[in-house]
């Protein structure tokens, strides 16, 4: 594979498939600019819809709740519903099996793999996390297609109006439970803020913590969002849809409020909406954006003059996500040739299965892999999502972890593939300390383990 | 007979240093102090788990969360504290006189933003992206001989945390369950990496950790976090391991109903602590343990039967030399207008005071080094009180 192509396929996609290279052509860049256009179809791996899953997780706890109390102390019905738990639990975990299976052979798949790093990329800039949000664990993926996915030919604000209306989003960092101490439902129950979810807003989705924003800016817009909510049979009449978002005025902090210094008028749901979409166009939001995108394609510390340009970018469209996502494709520096970023473990597996052209079939396998190397998806440690850095990743027991795993992962699958083409193709003309080092190799077993545990395999 | 380790460091050519002849560590005394770090992060609220009943304002300024939930006990540690009642083992250590706990002690930042207010934490300095190498790693290197990083510190549970971070490596441990792979081909993977400066290292470092446990994961643990001190237990008491130990714990960032969720946490973290004291029974008396967060909560309850982000919170020192049944704080009190900014408990103590007097008077380091090299500041004091003579 030659050098551009090889960066193409590699830094800006998911690992080179036999296919890309072909598509490419002459013309890497190009390949890379028809994927940020409008596409026919990107769908995404099909879910049901978000609100029917948490819908379905809502219904489900009233029914066993309903259920617990009929039982009362009769042992019989008691180890009925403990089987019937069990069931509910054991579908719960074969449905996000095999979500995790379905996002990984779309990503393996697609033929758009620089739009599929996009998705991925945003996914986690506003990162949901599965731990101990049993109201969200079927509807994460469904999330990151409805919410992110279908902003990638639009503008950041949308994408962003979208992800903190998504119910979701909502539960994650807890504003359905946060109400305006003064709003009527406030101050009947006595419950207010929880501004969670306005916190991260600032620091991690928008201006960033060096945004100069202070305490008051976070109270300020947990208040204006209070009210933002997801449908339950509580909320019907509020006009709610379960499992959908709704704005309920009785739980909204009544009031105007300042946020960044400038003042938004009590307007129900749209003062929030106004509030985030002057968020989205911030220029403290387009620096932190730019330095995010930049230490993804470029480097983990990235040169201060490239992140300035796409920051200008972002300033001069407001924040219009396919010239950003060309502006990184315009930036000498991400296509220079030294090995810079270090694949993390889910961009890892997915350029191997990639680049050998297999399919995985086998969801709990996957998920084990994915789950030893602490990078299983829509379960990230906190809102911030996973960290983007060979620091983080490249530790020396998760390195020999990977090692280990390629070793013997390449040994299982040599026999089915033909590893001397393969490594030709994959294995970029000038590695040829590994290209010597492949011929040498006892087996084609051997031959394709140490291929995808060298060095080489784990940069991009 | 060939072992992997005696392999691997044939097949590769940069300079290796086998275990870690004490360095600094063991002075004339024959003392060879050992240090455990414990990262609890997301924020852990210290008036939840060393609250002040004694205070009068207590009950006022907690409101719901005063109560530390159904069934929960409170231990009494003195007129003015409690302690949480899921801590059973950190009770026993505080009543043995070998646990001291530091309160109403904080970072030096005041932002409540998590992922800053860590790097504090870890860093050392004021400002949060000052550094990309964290105190302990400063504190290390600075040691006589303080190149052998790799044998000398150890992160258990997989990635390095910045305050173990630096431009030379130190050793990591994770749980494994994955097959291992045959020697052969494992050292020609070896030989395909010494050419790359950064991985080669790093995976140098790994296979020689291996031996120093090996068995330990084969026994399965579902607790991550166990599996880790057990290891650290395991790698403090090998005669030529590491003597320095990070772990980290998360899932302390409460905000919505919290007594319940952070119960479990609290016993999860108080057998963890159990596990480490039997383990390490046999150099109880040269180790010290410091358990950190990045900084407290909300001292009232937010709206959702949880708290907020807040400043000043709780750490904790255990360990045979520690002088412990103490609670050291100069307490600001919780009356409305002792608070910070009328929210959270007011820091007095900087919780890096704690870690620069562990380097001091456990690890035996030098002042004006340490000053210079890992605090950058000379007038950070030292805590009185936390060490036997």
């Amino acid at each position: 594979m030659r050098a551009q192509q090889y960066r193409a396929a590699n830094r800006f996609g998911l690992g080179a498939a036999a296919q890309d290279a072909q598509h490419m052509g002459g013309d890497p860049g190009g390949w890379l600019l028809d994927q940020v256009a409008p596409q026919k179809t990107d769908p995404g791996f099909n879910v049901p819809a978000s609100h029917q899953s948490i819908a379905e997780y809502t219904s489900a706890v009233a029914q066993r709740r309903a259920a617990q109390r009929d039982a009362g102390g009769d042992t019989d019905k008691i180890a009925h519903l403990e089987t019937a738990n069990r069931r509910f639990r054991r579908q719960v975990r074969g449905t996000t099996m095999a979500q995790t299976l379905g996002r990984f052979e779309y990503a393996v798949d697609t033929p758009t793999p620089f739009r599929e790093r996009l998705v991925h990329f945003w996914s986690n800039h506003f990162a949901v996390s599965r731990r101990g949000k049993p109201q969200i664990v079927g509807s994460c993926l469904a999330y990151e297609n409805e919410a992110i996915r279908t902003g990638m030919d639009g503008h950041f604000g949308e994408v962003l109006v979208r992800v903190v209306a998504h119910p979701v989003m909502l539960h994650y960092l807890d504003n359905v439970q946060s109400i305006g101490p003064d709003s009527r439902i406030g101050r009947r129950r006595k419950r207010g803020l929880n501004e969670n979810l306005a916190r991260e807003i600032l620091e991690l989705h928008t201006v960033g913590v060096h945004g100069g924003y202070s305490q008051d800016d976070v109270t300020a817009l947990a208040n204006m969002l209070t009210g933002w909510t997801v449908g339950n049979s509580r909320l019907q009449r509020f006009g709610a849809e379960p499992g959908k978002f709704v704005f309920v005025e009785p739980m909204h902090q009544p009031g105007r409020f300042r946020l960044l210094g400038k003042t938004y008028a009590a307007d129900g749901a749209q003062q929030a909406q106004r509030a985030l979409t002057d968020l989205a166009v911030h220029p403290a939001t387009a620096d932190f954006l730019a330095s995010k995108l930049a230490r993804h394609f470029i480097a983990d510390v990235p040169p201060a003059s490239a992140v300035k340009r796409i920051a200008k970018v972002f300033r001069k469209t407001d924040g219009h996500l396919p010239s950003v996502h060309v502006a990184l494709v315009k930036e000498r520096a991400a296509w220079q040739p030294d090995n810079v970023k270090f694949k993390s473990p889910y961009e890892y597996l997915v350029s191997v299965y990639r680049s050998l052209g297999v399919t995985e079939r086998r969801a709990p396998r996957l998920v084990q892999t994915l789950t030893t190397m602490n990078h299983l998806p829509f379960n990230a440690p906190s809102p911030q999502g996973w960290p983007d850095s060979v620091a983080h990743w490249g530790s020396p027991a998760a390195l020999k972890q990977r090692v280990e795993w390629a070793v013997a992962f390449g040994n299982a699958i040599a026999a089915r593939l033909p590893v001397r083409r393969l490594a030709e193709g994959l294995v970029p003309t000038e590695a040829t300390g590994l290209r010597s080092a492949l011929r040498g190799a006892e087996s084609p077993g051997q031959a394709l383990g140490m291929m995808l545990a060298s060095p080489t395999f784990q940069w991009r | 007979m060939l072992t992997r380790r005696f392999l691997l460091k044939g097949a590769i050519t940069t300079t290796f240093v086998v275990g870690g002849q004490p360095l600094l560590a063991s002075d004339a005394q024959g003392r060879d102090p050992r240090l455990i770090f414990v990262i609890l992060r997301g924020g852990l609220d210290g008036l939840a788990a060393v609250p002040a009943p004694g205070d009068s304002a207590y009950h006022r300024a907690r409101g719901g969360l005063a109560s530390l939930g159904n069934n929960i006990d409170m231990f009494e540690l003195d007129d003015l504290f409690g302690l949480h009642g899921g801590l059973e083992e950190f009770h026993s250590l505080y009543q043995a006189g070998d646990l001291a706990v530091v309160h109403a002690v904080a970072p030096p930042y005041r932002a409540r933003s998590h992922f800053d207010a860590q790097d504090v934490l870890e860093s050392g300095l004021l400002d949060p992206s000052a550094s990309a190498t964290g105190w302990l790693y400063r504190a290390l290197q600075g040691e006589p001989g303080g190149g052998a990083l790799e044998s000398r510190a150890m992160a258990l549970g997989g990635a390095i945390p910045l305050v173990l971070r630096g431009t030379r490596s130190v050793g990591a441990w994770a749980p494994d369950r994955l097959p291992d792979a045959d020697a052969d081909t494992l050292a020609r993977v070896a030989r395909l990496y010494q050419d790359d400066a950064v991985l080669g290292p790093r995976l140098n470092a790994a296979f020689d950790t291996e031996d120093m446990v090996a068995g330990l994961a084969r026994r399965r643990s579902r607790d991550g976090l166990q599996q880790s001190a057990a290891a650290a237990a395991q790698f403090l008491t090998h005669v030529d391991g590491p003597r320095i130990a990070v772990m980290e714990s998360g899932g302390w960032d409460t905000h919505a109903n919290q007594p319940g969720q952070l119960n479990a946490r609290l016993q999860r973290l108080s057998r963890v602590i159990g596990t480490l004291r039997e383990s390490l029974d046999s150099v109880w008396d040269d180790t010290v343990i410091v358990l950190a967060t990045e900084f407290g909560r909300t001292v009232a309850m937010n709206g959702t039967r949880g708290s907020d982000h807040g400043v000043g919170g709780v750490a904790f020192v255990a360990g045979g030399g520690v002088r412990g049944g103490q609670v050291l704080a100069d307490w600001p009190g919780l009356a409305r207008d002792k608070l910070y900014e009328g929210r959270d408990l007011q820091p007095t103590t900087d919780v890096r005071s704690i870690f620069k007097s562990v380097l001091l008077l456990h690890l035996g380091q030098d002042e004006n080094a340490v000053d210079a090299l890992v605090f950058s500041d000379r007038r950070l004091p030292l805590l009185p009180g936390l060490f036997t003579a």
